[in-house]
């Protein structure tokens, strides 16, 4: 290892240290009751459930039951987003992305358990949820690739077949020519 | 000569590379070492911090649920958990905190940046005062007059608080915890508060709690709180987004548009307000409800303006579900959903028996089809569906048609549309066995990738096997054997517990074997557990205790410190109804996992 690289390392451990530490700049958990007194938990019932749109929500005066709005407004939307957008990659390409499908039930599944919890932090839903947000979007990212493969395979389909006709035409005029 | 173009292409880049990086470390004077050394140690104050606030506030939820049950045992619980908030603001914490402050003076650019966050998370964590208030809150039920020496302590340190958000929410809470012992101080704290908005949210919450006990007490403070919330209008309006940079024109629209936010919140705070005034003087509620649907009204933002009608056709849906609806009726059709909202909420107000009237579902479809976004649509149609099944079944199959979120037709049969032919299904089986099994067999299987619809349909059949189990309890525990096969190739944890959780009150000997299929999942275990053991214990059957412990040790098994501890918590109480001495070792349980909190693995 050269000196220079020797040099780096102390430096990049630092760098990815602070990096860490400025993650961690907020505030832990979001606890329900930071705000709220054990009475107002106790009649707060079921904040998960849809009951208006996420923008009549926006000016609410807590923060937690907007930011679990949002979540619920994400991945809610996004489940079902996806999966118009597999079914459109299934009857435009025909391919059949079954596993992928497959994931995104599973995902499904898993939201709807974790809408059952009854939060009691920002946290208790939110981390999760993120989990199952990141798996989505690597479903997502994956059939974005697939769209891009069909692309390039159609291209290159054409541009085979275009050569061929190429040739076609080529070995035709050889021919009248050699005729001639 | 190529050669030339490229040395002096190099150099450009090289140039423009090091202005950037000019640029980028402008400001980044501090020794690197000594900047990882200061935030390495303020991060670690601020997470021990942190989870001291966490571990006073378990303790304060464990105590204040352990004093209604087991007072003796909850004393030392809140003592403890009245000394560890007051030590976050202890004076060598505080010292800390300045030390940190003068050490980073001066210090500017991301230097800064890396620092300021969480020297500010120390900063509130030893000015905020919402673990002592929830201490005091528990402390109230054995001792009124130590909560509120410690209310009254915490009142006068919240208004110290630098962060002026901060201090008006720790202010009202501090309020509203004192409003049920002494309503006078309370208000004179609420009184303290700056913004309108959380002093409106304050007084009305006051009101609410003195309402049954001094009703010209309550009268009196509920009309303050109108009047603070009619002044929220008055508030100056600002914006993160105007700066001395922004054009007067575009400055203008943006402080027009939080001009007329703000009066959206007062039009929603006085409605508030009126909602429990109209418990105690329909006549004043009446006129607070009028004054709020007309600053609604007057908004010149369309959106603004029918959320904010919305908002007070919401609140005024329980006491006058007549007036709301006709209220609702004035948002424009351009706004669906909003228009939506309130007739739903007038709808559920005026619904008998928990069923909505098929008139107003009706009208409820009629404006649900008319919502602009599609996901809102969807959903909104789902509720009305849902609702439905309860009332008109063919009905509710139609509104399930009407579904078609995505939009384009090419997905499969959308999930929500799912839910409410599940629903459907569901209502059936209160009547018809063939006719349930037609109508679940409407939500279709695909070939693969079904764990959503296996979800589904499992989760409507554990419900109509609930149904079934008051009259026919072989037919119900073959329904839950269906439900459980189900749950379990869609491997859905939280659905095999609720499958479990009726299967066992039915047959105690199914537990063992229930538990046996299913992996993980202690929140849901524990949850599922503490109703089979209170459904058991109810019945005075002999495997209580051992269900009771199951339940314990599953919530034990939570990892999370605070989770388990919450847990624990509420498997306990449900437990005290039963045997106290069982539910007083899971309380000491739950004591453990809080102190726990932010203790190192």
């Amino acid at each position: 290892m050269s000196r220079r690289t020797m040099k780096l390392i102390p430096k990049t451990l630092l760098a990815a240290a602070l990096l860490l530490l400025a993650t961690q700049a907020y505030a832990k958990d979001n606890l329900c009751g930071e705000c709220h007194t054990s009475k107002e938990i106790a009649a707060f019932g079921n904040v998960m459930s849809w009951d208006r749109s996420v923008f009549q929500s926006k000016d609410t005066l807590c923060p937690g039951i907007l930011e679990l709005k949002k979540e619920a407004y994400f991945t809610e939307s996004r489940l079902v987003k996806f999966d118009e957008l597999l079914t459109e990659l299934e009857h435009k390409t025909r391919r059949y992305p079954e596993y992928m499908r497959a994931d995104m039930d599973g995902y499904a599944v898993q939201y709807a358990g974790l809408a059952t919890v009854t939060p009691t932090s920002i946290d208790s839903i939110a981390g999760p949820n993120l989990k199952i947000k990141k798996k989505m979007h690597e479903v997502y990212e994956t059939m974005n690739k697939l769209k891009d493969n069909y692309k390039m395979e159609k291209v290159i389909g054409f541009g085979l077949a275009g050569v061929m006709l190429i040739l076609l035409l080529f070995s035709l005029g050889l021919k009248n020519t050699l005729k001639g | 000569m190529p050669k030339r173009i490229c040395l002096v292409l190099a150099v450009l880049v090289t140039a423009v590379f090091l202005a950037a990086c000019g640029e980028h470390g402008e400001g980044n004077k501090v020794d690197p070492k000594v900047l990882a050394e200061v935030a390495d140690k303020a991060s670690k104050l601020a997470d021990d911090l942190d989870n001291m606030n966490t571990r006073a506030y378990g303790l304060a939820a464990l105590g204040t649920t352990m004093a209604t049950v087991d007072p003796a045992g909850a004393r030392p619980v809140l003592d403890e958990a009245l000394a560890v908030a007051k030590d976050v603001h202890s004076p060598a914490n505080k010292a800390a905190l300045a030390e940190l402050v003068s050490a980073t003076a001066g210090w500017e650019g991301s230097d800064l940046e890396t620092v300021a966050p969480v020297i500010k998370r120390i900063e509130d964590a030893t000015s905020r005062v919402w673990a002592i208030r929830a201490a005091a809150g528990g402390i109230a039920i054995l001792d009124k007059g130590r909560a509120m020496a410690a209310l009254t302590e915490a009142a006068a340190e919240a208004e110290a608080i630098p962060d002026k958000k901060y201090r008006d929410l720790d202010l009202r809470s501090v309020a509203q915890e004192m409003a049920g012992m002494d309503s006078q101080k309370a208000t004179a704290v609420a009184d303290k508060i700056a913004d309108p908005r959380v002093k409106a949210w304050a007084l009305t919450a006051i009101g609410s709690d003195i309402a049954g006990k001094n009703r010209d007490e309550a009268v009196k403070v509920l009309s303050a709180a109108a009047d603070t919330a009619v002044a929220i209008q008055n508030m100056e309006p600002t914006s993160e987004l105007v700066t001395s940079e922004t054009k007067e024109d575009v400055k203008q629209k943006v402080l027009d548009a939080q001009k007329a936010r703000l009066a959206a919140a007062a039009a929603k705070a006085l409605s508030g307000t009126a909602a429990v005034m109209a418990g105690i003087d329909g006549a004043k509620a009446g006129e607070m409800f009028a004054k709020a649907a007309s600053i609604a009204e007057g908004i010149q933002m369309s959106y603004t303006q029918a959320y904010a009608i919305s908002d007070v056709a919401c609140e005024m849906a329980a006491s006058d579900p007549a007036g709301a609806d006709a209220l609702a009726e004035k948002i424009g059709a351009d706004h669906g959903d909003a228009k939506f909202a309130a007739m739903l909420k007038a709808a559920r107000a005026k619904a008998k028996d928990g069923k909505i009237e098929q008139a107003d579902l009706e009208k409820l479809q009629e404006v649900a089809e008319g919502i602009s976004d599609s996901f809102d649509k969807a959903k909104a149609l789902e509720q009305v569906g849902l609702a439905m099944a309860g009332v008109s079944k063919e009905a509710a199959a139609k509104v399930a048609d009407k579904i078609e979120y995505p939009a384009n037709n090419m997905s499969r049969t959308s999930m929500l549309r799912n839910e409410v032919l599940a629903a459907i299904a569901v209502a059936w089986s209160k009547e018809s066995d063939d006719e349930a099994k037609k109508a679940l067999d409407k939500v279709e299987e695909p070939r693969f990738a079904k764990a959503d619809i296996l979800y589904i349909k499992g989760n409507a059949l554990a419900d109509m096997a609930g149904i079934k189990a008051a009259t026919d309890q072989a037919a119900a525990i073959k329904l839950y054997g269906k439900a459980a096969g189900m749950a379990s190739d869609c491997k859905s944890t939280q659905l095999q517990w609720k499958v479990a959780t009726g299967l066992c009150k039915l047959d105690t000997d199914k537990l063992f074997d229930m538990a046996a299929k299913i992996e993980g999942d202690d929140y849901n275990k524990a949850k599922a557990l503490t109703e089979i053991a209170s459904d058991w214990s109810a019945k005075k059957d002999a495997k209580a205790p051992m269900a009771w412990d199951m339940a314990a040790k599953a919530a034990s098994a939570i990892e999370d410190n605070y989770a388990s501890a919450d847990m624990l918590k509420s498997v306990a109480a449900r437990c005290a109804q039963y045997d106290k001495a069982k539910a007083a070792a899971m309380f000491a349980k739950a004591r453990e996992r809080v102190n726990k909190i932010g203790a190192k693995v």
